[in-house]
């Protein structure tokens, strides 16, 4: 009884106003009514979860190369033999930059060196120029690869200098690499 | 003391009316869908883009519609709005959604079975009477190449039922 009184806010008694109670009810309806109106949508929702992996992809097309060095120059030095023949193709879907190195199972003999340009390729990936390839540390040959197919052409200079000892064909492997 | 008695059963009369109101028409989703893109994805060979398209299946998700001031032989009309929000997903990829199967009930259901992008806009997605059950969805994900960069994109997907 006191808890009405106090909420309500008049005399819950039989002598109560009828006026007043009937007012407090349309003003119930009333709220309820807003109450209804306001919520007449109700929402529901859940996630749709895609995952990307990262994929890092490079072949070399073109097959083997093969160079001679079987003549001099003016000067009288070996003359250098250069095969454009070969190229790279990639493919990566990272955010990141990635970058495309080069490297020799084994160095040639004292005397010879073998250098590879990779030209631009893709829209990111720029050349590193002309390296000198050995078998001690990967040489960047494309940087700033990232989210894109790209292609390369490989252009390979044999030199040697007139103290290299003559040899009836010397092969390595040059292995490349995409990676961070 | 019987107007206190009358005053106290109108209070909670309408205080119950009130709670149903605040309850009333109601849609649940249920089921998700979460792809995994990889290499088996390529349209062919290691040096190949992806495949840019990918469904889920049939009735992958399933809402239901009800309002428990109509049970299952009152009438009432409804209409379903779809939207997505935007904060982990890639401009690339497009989602799009369909209704893959109506559902149970005694009602109608009309409209969204042919495929419309969710946008972070609110669209109109389809529309019914009465109580329903178990309406299935499909989802299409377009967009996908190697231009998008690897990660997790997540778009929670928000179904509204509307009361007409």
């Amino acid at each position: 009884m006191k808890e009405f009184k106090s909420i309500l806010n008049f005399p819950l008694t039989k002598e109560v106003d009828m006026k007043k109670l009937m007012g407090i009810l349309v003003a119930v309806v009333f709220v309820a009514g807003i109450t209804g109106v306001a919520m007449a949508a109700d929402n529901d929702s859940h996630d749709v979860t895609i995952t990307i992996a990262e994929l890092n992809h490079i072949v070399v097309t073109g097959g083997n190369v093969s160079l001679t060095i079987n003549s001099v120059d003016g000067s009288m030095n070996p003359q250098n033999d250069t095969d454009n023949s070969t190229g790279l193709l990639w493919i990566t879907n990272s955010g990141t930059d990635k970058r495309i190195t080069a490297q020799l199972d084994a160095d040639y003999a004292s005397g010879i060196t073998l250098t590879v340009a990779a030209s631009d390729g893709g829209t990111n990936g720029t050349s590193a120029g002309t390296v000198t390839l050995n078998s001690t540390s990967a040489q960047n040959v494309i940087t700033g690869s990232q989210s894109e197919i790209g292609s390369s052409t490989l252009t390979y200079t044999a030199s040697a200098t007139a103290a290299a000892a003559p040899n009836s064909g010397e092969t390595h492997t040059v292995t490349y690499t995409i990676t961070d | 003391m019987r107007y206190y008695y009358r005053l106290k059963i109108s209070i909670l009369i309408f205080v119950m009316f009130s709670s149903v109101q605040l309850c009333a028409q109601d849609i649940s989703i249920g089921g998700s869908w979460e792809l995994t893109i990889d290499e088996s994805d390529m349209q062919s060979g290691m040096i190949s883009d992806l495949n840019s398209t990918y469904e889920s299946p049939a009735d992958q998700v399933y809402a239901t519609i009800t309002h428990p001031d109509y049970g299952w032989f009152g009438t009432w009309y409804w209409r379903v709005d779809v939207s997505r929000d935007n904060s982990q997903w890639h401009n690339l990829l497009h989602l799009d959604v369909r209704r893959s199967s109506g559902g149970f009930g005694f009602g109608s259901i009309s409209g969204g079975t042919s495929y419309q992008e969710i946008s972070t806009a609110t669209q109109s997605f389809f529309t019914g009477a009465r109580n329903r059950l178990w309406i299935g969805f499909q989802y299409r994900l377009r967009g996908v190449s190697v231009s998008v960069p690897a990660g997790t994109y997540v778009a929670t997907v928000t179904y509204t039922v509307v009361e007409l």
